[in-house]
């Protein structure tokens, strides 16, 4: 791993720790692989993709903390679990203890409740199409 | 009371560019990051270069929405885990693109107004 990449493997510690489970590695590999891009068209394109990734990493760290303790605890638990997993990994290996259960049945619920949410939230406002949307969206979830 | 009408599956406000990118690489297929990173510098005419940071950011909030999805790919490429669009995505990016084709044609009969 050459410096650059090694440095911006440390930055990624300033995730938190549930964002970096599940994009971390990702997020290395897509840097691994601009970073090599950049450096074959020189050392002032890696530099100017240096200073621009590493700016990027501040503020979506930032924003990755902001949304932590401003969303809802419930939708995170949600997909977290169902998105963290890489492939070849055991359950046991990524699924906090507790927390074992079906990946696919915690997509289809959080489908359900994200679509019941917005179908109350369309009710509330009167807007009975977009509630009919979300109705069908509902309906079509359940059966898939 | 709301006085604004929306249509069903209209986004409550317009997407921004990252995000609108996003869902138009991914609206012919699944891509992982690095390749939807590549194709939005592509689909942009090379004007926007996204880091790595905002493409995940805007990945994480689209799939708390439920607009991607995460897969396992089924090939043997070293980055396994890509993104595709849902139903309620692919619903969100069509409004989005008749907003703009609206807006688009409103800015042209201005335009052909004031030549006339």
């Amino acid at each position: 791993m050459n410096p650059i990449t090694r440095l911006y493997k440390i930055l990624l510690r300033l995730y938190p720790r549930d964002c970096r489970a599940w994009c971390a590695r990702e997020m290395l590999d897509a840097f691994e692989k601009a970073a090599s891009d950049h450096r074959a068209q020189g050392l002032a394109a890696l530099a100017r993709f240096g200073l621009a990734e590493l700016s990027g990493l501040l503020v979506e760290a930032g924003a990755a903390w902001i949304a932590k303790f401003t969303s809802s605890r419930y939708m995170r638990g949600f997909w977290i679990p169902t998105t963290m997993r890489r492939p070849g990994q055991s359950p046991e290996d990524w699924c906090p203890p507790g927390a074992r259960v079906l990946s696919d049945v915690l997509e289809a619920q959080r489908r359900v409740d994200l679509n019941l949410h917005h179908m109350m939230d369309a009710i509330s406002d009167r807007d009975f199409k977009r509630a009919r949307f979300y109705s069908e969206e509902d309906l079509r979830t359940r059966n898939r | 009371m709301r006085h604004v009408e929306e249509q069903p599956e209209s986004p409550s406000r317009p997407l921004t560019e990252p995000v609108l990118l996003i869902l138009l690489s991914l609206a012919d297929k699944p891509r992982h990051g690095y390749a939807l990173m590549k194709d939005i510098e592509t689909l942009s005419a090379g004007r926007v270069r996204m880091t790595t940071g905002t493409l995940y950011g805007a990945l994480r909030r689209l799939l708390e929405d439920s607009w991607i999805e995460r897969f396992d790919q089924e090939d043997t490429s070293r980055e396994k885990q890509a993104y595709r669009l849902t139903s309620v995505g692919r619903k969100q990016m069509a409004t989005e693109l008749d907003r703009m084709k609206q807006l688009t044609r409103a800015a042209a009969a201005r335009l052909r107004a004031r030549e006339a």
